[in-house]
């Protein structure tokens, strides 16, 4: 009677037990911080890496030869690009640590869960306290590798920007293999002309700048090197 | 053709003679390198103003401006300033025999008219092309000596960045042109300079010229419509086409024909001017 007693009471507690943890589950992947904190604690087993970043650029009235760059991070958040001349790179999903970048001073709630969306995706929407303008982020955080798949930086009457992030698993890191940035401007950069005998240093002609445009910046990664060490000097 | 060749070489060695051609070399040796000082030191935003359209959502590696940048600028010095180096010399390549009194004795010799002029036009033609490269080389070799090469930012339909390697081939595209549009000016002061007697009028009169072709050039009035085709001033806009994506051959040719039709008109006009001249002095 007595170990009956015990085996039942045992069962009890285990399924008191089993009824807090899933509890506690469902109340951790409801929490958006605890999940930007599973994207983000796989990549601090990467210390460093370097990768070669091939940007192409499709934004009318702005034309430049594609662009080879090597990139170089290292923790907590120094970044280094190497290029000749010039480059435009998106200000998100570049590095890891930028998604740290993307969670100072914003208010953070979670619109959806997986099972509430099609993407499959945790989707959080980021409030930005000290933005001058009223800047909204929201992020599609994919739960099963989890990392960062897409980003929305929407500016009202300015614009609003989708970028979208490829991954391909290199020793064990899920890292950036295609990033594609979607800009969707208000303005657009002026259709300026050449120097010409009636204006000698160029002028704003045909479009006025006035209208919106639309633009993808794309960016290939290959050639990582991962936790092989870099030199702290690169980065002053 | 030999006497020709030789009459040439003497009037290249003569115009290297004279002080006054170092003039402009001595200007673009000093000045440019301290405008590509000045440059680099305090640098320009021309790309935060031409590129703020793509707001926060970018952010920029490296900067455009580098010495090609600042050498495609200064190429705004070839519509009316560096002109002045060019007539300084061309004003006195005839002029100055007329004035000096040497066509007299030059004539004693076995050499044509025809020969004569046409070896100061060419000498005239080569002082040109040199100057104008000069100006070029220093232009690039201290902006990317001084300020740094790079990718190169110009303006054509909008923004357009060309790689190095590909803007250089652009300058020299260019500076070739340049030599073309220069040497209209060479050509116009030569004829003034074969009317003269002396060196100071034919520099007046091609700047008068000049100057009056390019403000109604730039005026935008209707009625100006019907002249600006037959100013010279029209086309001098080629030497910047190279920096167009496409490079717009067409244009290119057509207006280096239209500025090469000019050329050979001074020359021409300057030829029925010379030998037709009495020359009593």
């Amino acid at each position: 009677m007595n170990q009956k007693l015990l085996h039942l009471s045992l069962l009890i507690i285990m399924a008191l037990l089993l009824g807090v943890m899933t509890s506690l589950e469902s109340q951790t992947l409801s929490d958006p911080v605890i999940i930007l904190g599973k994207v983000q604690a796989p990549m601090e087993a990467i210390a460093d890496y370097s990768v070669t970043v091939t940007v192409s650029v499709a934004v009318p009235n702005l034309r430049m030869p594609d662009k080879e760059l090597r990139l170089f991070y290292q923790q907590p958040d120094k970044i280094h690009v190497e290029t000749d001349g010039f480059a435009m790179l998106p200000k998100v999903g570049l590095v890891p640590s930028q998604i740290n970048q993307l969670l100072e001073n914003v208010k953070m709630t979670l619109k959806s869960t997986p099972e509430q969306n099609e993407s499959g995706a945790y989707i959080i929407n980021l409030q930005h306290l000290e933005a001058p303008s009223k800047m909204t982020t929201t992020i599609w955080i994919n739960p099963k590798r989890w990392t960062l798949d897409k980003v929305l930086m929407n500016v009202p009457d300015i614009a609003e920007t989708v970028i979208t992030i490829q991954y391909q698993k290199f020793e064990g890191f899920w890292l950036p293999e295609a990033i594609k940035v979607y800009l969707n401007m208000q303005q657009s950069i002026p259709a300026m002309q050449r120097p010409s005998i009636e204006y000698p240093v160029g002028y704003f002609g045909g479009s006025s700048g006035k209208e919106p445009v639309s633009g993808i910046i794309t960016l290939d990664f290959g050639d990582y090197r991962v936790n092989q060490g870099i030199d702290s000097k690169i980065f002053e | 053709m030999i006497l020709l060749l030789k009459a040439t070489y003497y009037e290249i060695l003569k115009i290297f003679n004279r002080m006054r051609t170092y003039i402009g070399f001595a200007t673009v040796t000093l000045l440019v390198p301290m405008i590509m000082y000045l440059a680099h030191r305090f640098g320009f935003d021309v790309q935060d103003q031409a590129l703020r359209a793509l707001g926060d959502s970018v952010m920029f590696v490296g900067t455009l401006v580098n010495g090609l940048l600042v050498s495609y600028y200064l190429m705004n010095v070839l519509w009316v300033h560096f002109p002045f180096f060019i007539v300084l010399v061309g004003g006195d390549i005839m002029a100055g025999e007329a004035a000096a009194g040497t066509f007299r004795v030059l004539m004693t010799r076995p050499i044509t008219r025809f020969q004569i002029l046409t070896s100061k036009f060419i000498a005239t033609f080569f002082y040109t092309a040199v100057i104008v490269f000069y100006l070029g080389i220093v232009c690039i070799g201290s902006g990317v000596m001084i300020v740094g090469g790079g990718d190169l930012f110009v303006f054509d339909k909008g923004i357009l960045i060309l790689s190095q390697n590909e803007a250089l081939f652009r300058f020299l595209i260019a500076y070739g042109l340049a030599v073309v549009v220069q040497m209209v000016v060479a050509a116009l002061t030569f004829f003034f300079s074969t009317i003269a007697s002396n060196g100071i009028g034919p520099i007046i009169g091609t700047y008068a010229v000049l100057v009056v072709s390019l403000i109604l050039s730039v005026i935008q009035i209707d009625v100006l419509d019907t002249v600006r085709p037959y100013l010279f001033t029209t086309y001098f806009d080629v030497f910047f086409a190279p920096f167009a994506d496409p490079i717009p051959w067409r244009e290119i040719v057509q207006k280096s024909l239209c500025l090469g039709g000019y050329i050979i008109g001074f020359y021409i006009l300057s030829l029925l001017v010379f030998i037709r001249k009495d020359i009593l002095s």
